[in-house]
């Protein structure tokens, strides 16, 4: 009792700690209650041990309450809470368990109990007249049995990936961890793409509520964002339901953070890896802040405090405002003379994670901790292509500049989380969840090559920061009101906030002079350059749920209904500065950026700060979302029908200032809908133990917030510039969904499905012919995606007995995308029909794992191949770019030593094995060439208590 | 009696004035203003008369509610609209006179650009902006004098609806500054005569930028006579596609190209003087390209031009290439009596098989001139990679390569006359204008200017203040 005490007082202590240091969290679960507990039997010299189960509904997939659990030798009893939870203490020892439920056909299982541990033993409940009792399958456990039981009888087509899969595929972030499911692809080892639908098409939330994100110029939640020890499982739904977003596409990506466990738990990791292309490798990097290896290294790169806030730093004169030369010479020897990459040896990775829970009477806690700092060293080529002819006039498609580029990057991801649950009695429970991840990106480029535009070798440095942060803090209830029949209330209060700092990026262009055979000082548009960036966005997120049950004959009927209000704000500001050359006067122009830029140099006749800020670079953007549904969910023998319809107004609104306009005069643009957002779906159980689904449903995909602006923006560094369209619709979507699922004894699992998407009025990007090109958006004719997945799961051991233990997963998808662009859209581009932007035709994953269970040690081989994508639109005759093919094969053991109680467990990864070179291609020409390396990590974990 | 008229028009122009400030201009007025007939106005004065003349029908006079005070100019301009002497102009951000609207400025209007601002005669929108040799517009730095550097605003862009190379006849302009390019060669947007435009252009990223004067699809109809763009930090004037013809025209101290195409122009050119100031950058005396991305678009870039003269910096801090003539990316032309001298690289550069295959098909002709101490040589052909290819220099008629004896080379004081006996005076050399074109005028010698004074057509209005 002492050690769960302090262990309470120590997660306690941490959770307050957490909440002064960042903006905070800490998150609640459910834990069983004492009350429901029956005490332990007469004291005998063993201790007694616990059991801990949780009891679903088959054909819903929902938690069942007020479900009997009884003790078959001794009678005790105990029942199950709001969310399908109980315990009961027992002696050490093998009892037999029942239960029963009104309305549910009764249960029997066996339990061995191991004194002084908590067993897991979950109940899935079959309706009367359904005619079977479900045997669930004995050799997962706790959360996974839920996770397959939910995917058996679920409503929807949905992929689950449970904290155990988590812990075994070494992935470090969610977007990790989502690369494993069927049909999801992860591009920029962030974003995820749900059958192959861009990253426009997905959408994420957390703990139910939606999440933030910290892009300025998209929509979607960077996953990478997440720390995959903070999360207790991951679900894709592919098809729509009315209780969820309708800004649905490809998919839902659902996170859920650690829940409260069955007992008091104290765990700790921590791991080191190399990557062959970086540890001890030439590695380009920076002086930064002190705190850069924590993350939190804004302090030195801070606006300088001379630059005043409310003007703009140019010089004045008798006609215009502005400051004077001296002030902006004092000015521009305030801005930290760094400007070049230097070379280090590439560090080793290292991470750190610490986790815990506890409980005190009716309060249940948890939270955790996690450190971890990666470094990435990229040596890659980029070629930009033009069309032109050859001698014999033929046309020909030729690479016009020819770059290499070296990057350093490092990155130092911080992650806490806390979570409480009250239990005020079985029926009512409160929750209060918080979560915050602090990630920072540090690096340093340098390009060099032939850039065709000034017909010599141009020679480019940057140093640049990101810092992003999340942070959501949610207050949740779930109420079981008898009064109202059983009617379970689910409420939820969230607030979130993600944040971008992007301060003081620096670039500096030199190019060859090719009289002088050296590098001299390029005064144009990006060098000289520094740069400050921030962004932030809130979403307040009140919502309830409805539910209730009615239970008739051979009829289940669950009728559902709900609201919510989605308030979203956001805010971008930029200001972007130069060191133009007033003249050269003596100063060596050849000299590197620090003696270039030296304090001396700085003068009024010599090099000169001024302020290029642009009139785009300020802008607040809202949405307010309005929701409302109502469902109903039919089991009647072998027939389940979900039927229902969600009705969603929303008013996105953009307003683009001029920061130092006296009376700035926003440029609006606003986009409002009310869409009705039907869905029905049909399970059909062929056999007890095969299912068949049809669905359909149809969804809205929303412009995002810069997409609607009506004003030029260039990408914060490089690349395109992008023109908005305020003119915007939303497009709509026609889901068709069939799947065949087949649950095979030992866990086996074979399905395929087969989908449709109509997109009506899909928003693509075009691109628009001005001096340079320029990215624009429209709402194209129409896109279809027609799909095919296939899935299985085999325990080898069933077919050759040599084999037990060995475990193989497999999934396939197929996707055929095809887009029209018509006339009017079409500008420049080079191709009218074509694959969605990022879409992949094929995407493979297989797993082989090998369970020795004598030796406690796992063995897994992971297999993954995502098809080419188009990862650029062409125009002006220049085709589209494609990243080709990319296999990828990655190998962890791992091993268990020490007591069942309190385990060591040793892992060993090596991902990457193949290093294939990653390509993206014009044709048969290298557009981007690179190579990752293959990262070999050893990792240690203790379970404290 | 001289004082008492000027007390009395200056009373009158103050009540105008007021009037025009408090936007009363437009009806009533005009009428008001027809008071110019009183017989004691009629002075021998004619700063006096252009007093009145301001008023004009259909066109409100922007005026400051002080003789001499600012006038800030920002956004549209959707109506007729007249400049004058007496304001001083002040350019805020971007200022676009909108189709159906002419910006007309009267001889001796100086008009102010602030950081980052820009004018932008709109397609279906012109400008008249018609100075005099004695009394230029002027377009400038807001900086005070002494304290003007290259990219203090934007510059002078000016959109048509001729036609340009890109698929779908239309573009969008560097910088956010409108659509351009059309159907129409023989668009007019109007006329640019005695003009100067100082210290403007702005490299937003290196390849996305504001020229000094850039003319957007512009057409034929509209008159581009007598024109200077000077000390610009980009190109010094810039043709996106369009078939505007250009007469008279002086490109001094650009940071970036002197003369610049692409997008398929199709225009003609007489009398170009360029002298580039290489103090902090510098580069080519014409850079020509079909288009950037697709080298073989038609309609092909194929402008015709006669009598340039083109003056490096041998002594550019910066340039990459600063070559006299840069003829790249499928460009065609006719090029005639020019002379390229004192660049940092060669004098002529045909680049990429597209350019050269013009050549060799007799497209891009280069056809009397004198080329003389380009420190990398007279001329160089490159293929598609860089490296380099056959010399087709043959293909060039009548080139000397000998000192063309220019009066003064200096930044300071340029005099771009040829001297007795130099080989730009050889008449033999000089080439005549295509028979039957009126555009045209026919000349003595090669280069923009002629040797003697009177042919000194830079005279008064031009400026060579470089802060």
């Amino acid at each position: 009792m002492k050690s769960r005490q302090s262990a309470a007082v120590l997660w306690a202590c941490l959770a307050v700690l957490c909440n002064f240091l960042f903006p905070v969290q800490v998150f609640a679960f459910q834990q069983p209650s004492k009350k429901n507990a029956v005490a332990p039997a007469k004291s005998t010299a063993a201790k007694p041990g616990k059991v801990a189960g949780l009891v679903v509904n088959v054909a819903t997939g929902d938690p069942m309450s007020q479900a009997v659990i009884e003790v078959v030798a001794t009678g005790q009893t105990t029942t199950s809470d709001t969310d399908g939870n109980f315990t009961l203490t027992l002696e050490a020892g093998t009892h037999e368990l029942k239960i029963t439920k009104s309305g549910f056909l009764d249960q029997k299982k066996e339990v061995t109990v191991v004194s002084g541990d908590v067993i897991p033993v979950d109940f899935a409940l079959a309706q009367q007249g359904q005619g079977e009792i479900v045997e669930v399958n004995a050799s997962g456990s706790g959360n996974e049995i839920a996770l397959l039981e939910e995917r058996k009888s679920g409503n929807t087509v949905a992929e689950l990936i449970g904290r155990q899969e988590i812990e075994k595929s070494n992935a470090g972030d969610v977007a990790a961890v989502a690369q494993q499911l069927p049909g999801l692809s992860v591009v920029d080892n962030k974003f995820v793409y749900v059958r192959g639908l861009g990253d426009r098409y997905s959408n994420t939330v957390m703990n139910d509520s939606v999440m933030p994100t910290p892009q300025p110029e998209r929509r979607v939640v960077p996953l990478d964002q997440v720390p995959s020890s903070l999360v207790q499982n991951v679900r894709i739904l592919k098809t729509f339901t009315p209780d969820q977003p309708g800004e649905f596409a490809g998919g839902l990506v659902k996170i859920e953070t650690l829940e409260f466990p069955n007992k008091s738990s104290l765990s700790f990791s921590t791991g080191l890896s190399g990557n062959t292309e970086t540890t001890n490798q030439s590695f380009a990097t920076y002086a930064g802040d002190r705190l850069d290896w924590l993350g939190f290294g804004l302090g030195r790169r801070g606006l300088p405090a001379t630059v005043p806030a409310d003007r703009q730093l140019i010089r004045g004169s008798s006609l215009i405002p502005g400051l004077t030369a001296t002030e902006l010479q004092n000015i521009g020897r305030s801005f930290e003379n760094v400007w070049s990459p230097v070379k280090d040896k590439g560090p080793l990775n290292s991470n750190f994670s610490l986790s815990g829970s506890s409980q005190i009477g009716k309060l249940g806690l948890v939270a955790s901790v996690t450190y971890g700092h990666g470094a990435q060293n990229l040596d890659e080529i980029q070629n930009y292509f033009r069309v032109s002819a050859d001698s014999g006039g033929n046309k020909i498609v030729t690479a016009a500049n020819r770059y290499r580029y070296n990057s350093g990057t490092t990155n130092a991801r911080l992650g806490t989380l806390a979570n409480a649950a009250y239990r005020l009695n079985p029926n009512n429970k409160l929750l209060f969840k918080t979560f915050f991840s602090n990630d920072a990106v540090k690096e340093a480029r340098t390009a060099t090559g032939f850039y065709d535009d000034v017909s010599t070798d141009i020679l480019n440095r940057r140093l640049r920061y990101t810092l992003t942060r999340t942070s959501t803090w949610q207050l949740a209830g779930d109420h079981l009101i008898s009064q109202l029949g059983d009617t379970v209330l689910a409420w939820r209060l969230t607030y979130s906030r993600a944040t971008l700092n992007d301060p003081d990026l620096r670039e500096s262009l030199y190019l060859f002079d090719q009289t002088q055979r050296k590098y001299v000082y390029f005064d144009t548009g990006q060098s000289g350059f520094r740069m400050f960036n921030e962004m932030r966005e809130n979403i307040r997120e009140p919502a309830f749920d409805l539910s209730k049950f009615y239970f008739k004959g051979a009829y289940t009927l669950n009728l559902k209904g709900g609201f919510s209000y989605i308030n979203r704000d956001r805010f971008f500001n930029a200001r972007r500065f130069r060191f133009a050359v007033r003249g050269l006067n003596g100063i060596d122009n050849s000299q590197r950026p620090e003696d270039f830029f030296a304090p001396q140099n700085i003068r009024p006749d010599g090099l000169e700060i001024t302020e290029v800020t642009r009139n785009t670079d300020y802008y607040t953007a809202s949405q307010n979302l309005h929701a409302g549904y109502a469902m109903a969910d039919l089991t009647f023998k072998k027939m389940r029908v979900i039927g229902g319809v969600r009705f969603e107004h929303s008013k996105q609104d953009v307003r683009t200032f001029e920061l130092f306009a006296a009376n700035p005069k926003p440029v609006t643009a606003n986009l409002e809908n009310t869409d009705t957002l039907p869905s029905v779906g049909v399970v059909y159980s062929l056999k007890p133990e095969m299912a068949l689904r049809f669905g359909y449903s149809r969804t809205v995909n929303r412009p995002q917030f810069r997409e609607l602006s009506p004003f030029e923006f260039t990408d914060l560094t490089g690349g395109r510039s992008t023109l908005g369209n305020p003119n915007l619709k939303r497009g709509l979507l026609d889901n068709f969904d069939v799947r065949y699922e087949w649950f095979q004894k030992n866990g086996g699992l074979i399905s395929v499905s087969f989908f449709t998407k109509n997109i009506k009025n899909p928003i693509e990007t075009v691109v628009e012919p001005t001096s340079v090109l320029r990215s624009s958006y429209r709402n194209v004719d129409g896109a279809t995606n027609r799909g095919l997945e296939f899935e299985t799961r085999q325990n080898l051991g069933r077919y050759w007995g040599t084999l037990t233990g060995l475990t193989a997963n497999a999934n396939y998808t197929y996707v055929n995308s095809n887009v029209e662009i018509g006339d009017a859209d079409f500008q420049v581009l080079t191709t009218k029909k074509r694959p969605l932007y990022g879409q992949s035709n094929h995407v493979v994953n297989v797993n082989l794992e090998y369970d020795w269970t004598k030796l406690r040690a796992l063995g897994r081989l992971a297999y993954n191949y995502t098809g080419a994508r188009i990862s650029d639109v062409g125009s002006l005759g220049i085709p589209d770019t494609y990243e080709k093919g990319y296999p990828n094969l990655d190998f962890l053991f791992q091993k268990k030593f020490g007591s069942e109680k309190h385990p060591w467990e040793l892992k060993f990864s090596a991902d990457n094995l193949l290093n294939r070179l990653v390509r993206f291609k014009i044709e048969d020409q290298p557009f981007r060439a690179f190579r990752r390396g293959r990262t070999f990590s050893i990792g240690v974990s203790y379970t404290i208590l | 009696m001289k004082k008492g008229l000027f007390a009395y028009a200056l009373l009158i122009g103050m009540a105008i004035t007021l009037c025009a400030v408090t936007n009363l201009v437009s009806g009533k007025a005009l009428a008001f203003s027809s008071t110019q007939d009183q017989p004691h106005l009629q002075s021998s004065d004619p700063a006096e008369i252009d007093d009145l003349d301001e008023v004009e029908p259909g066109f409100e006079v922007l005026a400051a509610a002080q003789q001499g005070g600012v006038v800030e100019l920002s956004g549209d301009i959707t109506k007729n609209t007249k400049l004058t002497p007496k304001n001083r102009y002040l350019l805020k951000g971007g200022v676009f006179v909108r189709a159906g609207a002419t910006l007309k400025i009267k001889a001796g209007t100086t008009i102010f650009g602030g950081a980052g601002s820009f004018l932008v005669i709109d397609r279906g929108a012109k400008i008249d902006a018609q100075g005099k040799a004695t009394k230029p517009i002027v377009f400038t730095s807001a900086q005070d004098a002494g304290n003007r550097k290259r990219a203090d605003w934007g510059g002078l862009i000016i959109n048509g609806f001729a036609p340009i190379n890109v698929p779908g006849g239309q573009a969008d302009g560097e910088g956010n500054t409108g659509k351009y390019g059309g159907t129409n060669p023989a668009d007019d947007s109007g006329i640019l005569q005695y003009v100067r435009v100082e210290f403007s252009g702005n490299r937003i990223t290196p390849t996305n930028e504001l020229n000094g004067i850039a003319f957007q699809g512009v057409g034929n109809k509209t008159v581009v006579d007598y024109v200077q763009s000077t000390e610009s930090a980009d190109d010094t004037m810039e043709f996106f596609g369009g078939t505007v013809n250009v007469k008279h025209i002086v490109l001094f101290g650009g940071m970036d190209d002197a003369f610049d195409w692409t997008f398929g122009y199709s225009g003609k050119a007489q009398f170009v003087l360029a002298m580039q100031d290489g103090s902090v950058e510098s580069d080519n005396g014409i850079e020509a390209d079909n288009n950037e991305e697709n080298n073989e678009l038609l309609p092909r870039s194929n402008p015709t031009l006669y009598n340039l003269t083109l003056i490096g910096d041998q002594n550019a801090q910066v340039g990459s290439t600063t070559l006299g003539m840069l003829l790249r990316r499928g460009t065609a032309a006719t090029i005639r009596n020019f002379v390229v001298s004192n660049f940092k690289g060669a004098g002529i550069r045909v680049r990429d098989d597209a350019t050269i295959n013009q050549l060799s098909n007799g497209a891009l002709k280069l056809e009397g001139g004198v080329v003389f101490s380009n420190k990398g040589g007279f001329a160089q052909f490159q293929r598609n990679d860089g490296s380099a290819a056959t010399d087709m220099s043959s293909n060039f008629k009548s080139v000397a390569q000998a000192d063309p004896m220019l009066t003064n080379m200096s930044l300071t004081a340029p005099n771009f006359r040829p001297k007795t006996g130099s080989p730009a005076l050889v008449a033999a050399n000089v080439q005549a204008p295509p028979t039957g074109d009126s555009f045209f005028e026919r000349t003595t010698f090669l280069g923009g200017i002629g040797p003697n004074e009177a042919d000194d057509w830079t005279k008064g209005w031009v400026s060579y203040v470089r802060k």
